[in-house]
């Protein structure tokens, strides 16, 4: 069992890497950060945890969804936009992302995790899976509703159940 | 990075540029050593520096709580009254002139951005009363109305746009943003660039460090409003063939004049007539979102159960 610093310096940056992407904010990454890892430190007398960057991620998932949840009503502090001075060649892309962050709050907690994992952490379909102690199924289950929910609320472009093209690759 | 996962499920295109751009969002390395050294405190408070995991008793961590919110005010306020008076020249001069821009009522300068070894893109930005305009390159403009959450698009040859509400897009173009922003998160300003002279006047420089990216600052000594800035750094960028590469882009930000005659019907963000204009809201739709949040946590339910 790896020594508590050591722990912390593995995976500091992942964890805060997750909640950062599901929130798009420093301040709330870091309190999800924290968060996850007191988790941890809390779980660890227990002696039940084996694998601890799996453990982190999903706690880190979770609590920035539910981040993100909370804030829904919020417009996001302006003063959390990145730094970065370019003038409007990103303006686009970075609106849409923005709009991605607030549509994600509204997605159902699993589903949210699901393609946050799927999509942001770049995970396996049975990574998740085991992630989340659910099916290789219910992750195509809860990444067909979230991808179809995000779509249709940004683009506003109702997507047919015909669409479930992931769900023949288990 | 790994294979991206957005062809093998299907993302449409737009959703899948998005995620794309949010799973390669530069992490704060300042941060991530701020979530280092709390999480450290764990063991620490427990009296056990270099405790085994399975020898720790859990503890209550010193929760951050959400004062940032709370005294955001009060912090903004102390740094305006105290660091002023108190900070070195150099990291006062960054307050002085996130300050003195918020007196700055019109303002026009050049934004120019070199990405690799591609051309300059030189972007003009004007400013009035907080709403800001930008002429792009290829003859499209931007307008920005904070107050009013409009972000406009217009595209004059084809005579076509967008309307963007509840944009809350703030960064970007506007000079004072930027160096409000620059106040709030600068890490270290060093007085390491030389003066310079621009358009036969000499101006103080400096560099602000925020979070390992540097920006080269000069200013009027005068009136604190900046001559001059640059930045440059590191950024992943996906070509034709859909590979990734790391380019150097450069900014440079200059031909500043702050307080001059500007035409204010150019800074209108309502949509002039004669275009066909998207309209696309941005905000909060919240009885809708709300409506569609419930429909799929019904629908996910039900996929979900068992012999469904």
């Amino acid at each position: 069992m790896p020594e508590w610093d050591e722990l912390v310096d593995r995976h500091a940056r992942l964890v805060f890497g997750v909640a950062y992407r599901i929130t798009g904010s420093v301040h709330d990454a870091e309190d999800v950060a924290q968060d996850a890892f007191r988790e941890a430190f809390e779980q660890a007398p227990r002696g039940r945890v084996t694998d601890w960057g799996g453990f982190l991620r999903r706690v880190a998932a979770f609590r920035a969804i539910d981040v993100v949840r909370r804030r829904r009503s919020e417009p996001l502090d302006p003063s959390q936009h990145c730094l970065r001075p370019g003038p409007v060649a990103e303006c686009e892309a970075r609106e849409l992302a923005e709009r991605v962050r607030g549509a994600f709050g509204n997605l159902p907690r699993q589903a949210a995790t699901v393609f946050a994992l799927t999509f942001f952490e770049q995970l396996s379909r049975d990574e998740v899976a085991a992630m989340l102690s659910i099916t290789p199924q219910a992750v195509s289950v809860a990444l067909f509703h979230a991808r179809r929910r995000l779509e249709t609320v940004l683009f506003h472009k109702p997507q047919k159940d015909e669409g479930l093209c992931h769900e023949s690759k288990s | 990075m790994k294979a991206s996962r957005e062809s093998e499920f299907h993302l449409s295109s737009p959703l899948a540029e998005a995620v794309h751009l949010i799973a390669n969002a530069p992490l704060d390395a300042a941060a991530v050593e701020r979530v280092r050294q709390r999480a450290r405190r764990f063991s620490e408070s427990a009296g056990a520096p270099s405790a085994r995991l399975g020898e720790v008793s859990a503890i209550k961590p010193v929760r951050r709580v959400k004062a940032w919110r709370a005294g955001l005010a009060a912090a903004a306020l102390l740094l305006a009254v105290v660091g002023i008076v108190f900070m070195t020249g150099e990291a006062a001069a960054v307050a002085q002139v996130a300050k003195a821009l918020r007196q700055v009522r019109s303002a026009t300068y050049v934004v120019t951005q070199r990405v690799g070894d591609q051309a300059d893109e030189i972007t003009k930005i004007s400013l009035l009363d907080g709403v800001s305009r930008a002429e792009r390159p290829d003859g499209s403009v931007f307008i920005f109305d904070p107050k009013r959450k409009r972000l406009l698009r217009l595209n004059p040859a084809a005579k076509t746009g967008t309307l963007s509400e509840g944009a809350t897009l703030k960064d970007g173009f506007d000079v004072a943003n930027f160096f409000s922003d620059l106040n709030k998160h600068v890490t270290k300003v060093e007085p390491l660039v030389d003066d310079r002279e621009f358009d036969g006047k000499r101006a103080k420089g400096f560099i602000v460090d925020v979070t390992g990216v540097k920006y080269s600052v000069w200013i009027d000594p005068d009136s604190s409003l900046p001559v001059h800035f640059e930045s440059e750094r590191k950024q992943k960028v996906r070509g034709a063939d859909g590979r990734e590469t790391e380019v150097v882009v450069k900014e440079t930000w200059s031909g500043f004049r702050f307080n001059e005659q500007v035409d204010a019907t150019l800074f209108d963000a309502d949509p002039p007539t004669g275009y066909a204009i998207e309209v696309r809201q941005v905000g909060n739709r919240e009885k809708q979102i709300e409506e569609q949040r419930q429909r799929a946590e019904e629908e996910f339910r039900k996929a979900s159960s068992p012999g469904k």
